[in-house]
């Protein structure tokens, strides 16, 4: 027993260390001049909400900057894909600090597992921060792409629309795919159905999936409402079937006598008025006027019509 | 010739403010919980619309998100600051944009705090041709 116990506590640090305490890393050079912060931040966003919220409590990691510009920053990582933000902020600015805007932009997005390493590097320009200077795995090349139609000044609605579809169907990362549906934004019907057949292709259970999949597994609202009006119309024919019926058959017991009933029953069964005469011990003649009386109280002609009261009369019987 | 430049002038500021349009406000929250949407028209002769929304907190929660006329979310951002955790800078945030050939109509500037405490400003431009 202790032995199992002592095993258990060394599978579970094993356990522990391998998979729990990764880290990846990104290291680069911030083209910034002195106004910034020596210092970078890593945030890792759990939700898509949590993409340009401004919170320490997000903040995995930070590092400093070097003289000559150079950082490197460690933090913890597991198997599946996470996003991750990168920021600095400037000198006196608190470490919360989100700014949003083409180029006053402090952040750039990236996303990482197990023991990747990222390069930030900016050549280009002093002091702007551009989403496309990461790089490092593909996820992050595919979520770069996708941030430049999402953002996109250029490209017309409908094009916005359509390529974003297309990166929810075709990018290998799973959560660049459903950070593509989630900027999904005014879908006409036929875009609603595509992106429902696309979204079979993620997990539901990843955690960046939030509400994707409540929203696109419904049936449309449509479909929903027709199938209820649909339901509703069988039953309440059903049930108007069900009355009317009754109604004819109180109907009918109200205007034909008991005996009258059984003789219709009788002729229903194909018997002749000779072999109803012989069931029922009484005249040929006697069936024969409960016959007339049927035929006059139902405003029928002969036996064939009787045929149209078949079922309220069997159903009667039973 | 004092005349000729004074009429200039007073010409130049008269196209100037024709031609530009502001929608402002700064606002100061002590433990504030507020849940406002500002409405911006936008009308068919503004060819481009600038903002820019700030918000520095020391304490609680601020969100500011900008849609435009179809409801699409143009852009937005949260601030959250806990002392414990933020000290007295609190939390920053700040979102900007020109938007060239805003679609007209109603866009919506959602404001929303809860017991937060700081400042929070907006500034709308927009340029007519």
């Amino acid at each position: 027993m202790r032995r199992y116990l002592i095993l258990s506590v060394i599978f579970l640090v094993f356990y522990s260390k391998t998979s729990l305490s990764q880290f990846a890393e990104v290291h680069g050079n911030a083209n910034l001049d002195s106004s910034w912060a020596k210092k970078v931040y890593i945030s890792r966003i759990s939700n898509f909400n949590q993409m340009f919220t401004a919170s320490s409590i997000l903040i995995v990691a930070q590092g400093d900057i070097d003289s000559n510009g150079n950082f490197k920053v460690s933090f913890p990582t597991d198997s599946a894909e996470k996003l991750y933000r990168l920021h600095f902020i400037k000198n006196g600015d608190p470490v919360s600090t989100l700014i949003i805007g083409s180029k006053d932009a402090n952040h750039l997005f990236f996303i990482a597992s197990d023991r990747d390493q990222l390069i930030y590097q900016n050549n280009v320009s002093v002091n702007i921060i551009r989403q496309s200077d990461i790089v490092g795995n593909k996820a992050t090349d595919e979520l770069n792409a996708l941030l430049s139609v999402v953002h996109s000044d250029s490209l017309p609605r409908d094009s916005i629309k359509n390529k974003l579809i297309d990166i929810a169907r075709t990018s290998s990362s799973e959560l660049v795919g459903l950070l593509s549906i989630y900027n999904e934004f005014g879908l006409n019907h036929e875009q609603r159905k595509t992106l429902r057949d696309i979204v079979k292709r993620f997990n539901p259970d990843n955690p960046y999936a939030g509400r994707i999949f409540e929203d696109y597994n419904q049936p449309p609202n449509g479909w929903f409402l027709w199938a209820a009006i649909i339901f509703a119309l069988i039953i309440a024919l059903i049930a108007a079937r069900r009355i009317f019926k009754k109604k004819r058959l109180s109907k009918i017991q109200q205007s034909l006598s008991q005996r009258e009933i059984k003789i219709a029953r009788l002729i229903l069964e194909g018997k002749s008025n000779k072999e109803i005469a012989m069931d029922l011990n009484i005249g040929l003649s006697t069936v024969k006027t409960h016959v007339n009386n049927i035929y006059s109280k139902l405003k029928i002609n002969s036996r064939r019509d009787l045929q149209k009261f078949k079922d309220i009369l069997v159903e009667s019987s039973a | 010739m004092k005349k000729l430049a004074c009429i200039f002038i007073m010409m130049v500021i008269s196209i100037f403010a024709k031609s530009q349009r502001i929608i402002e406000k700064n606002i100061r929250c002590q433990d504030s919980s507020i849940n406002n949407d500002i409405k911006i028209i936008v009308e068919k002769n503004d060819s481009k619309m600038d903002y820019m929304i700030k918000g520095h907190l020391s304490t609680g929660v601020f969100k500011a998100i900008l849609y435009d006329p179809e409801g699409k979310k143009e852009e937005g951002f949260q601030l959250t600051a806990d002392p414990k955790m933020d000290g007295p800078r609190g939390a920053k945030g700040q979102m900007s944009g020109p938007v060239k050939l805003p679609l007209q109509g109603i866009w919506r500037l959602h404001l929303e705090t809860q017991h937060a405490t700081g400042e929070l400003s907006y500034q709308i431009y927009f340029n007519k041709p």
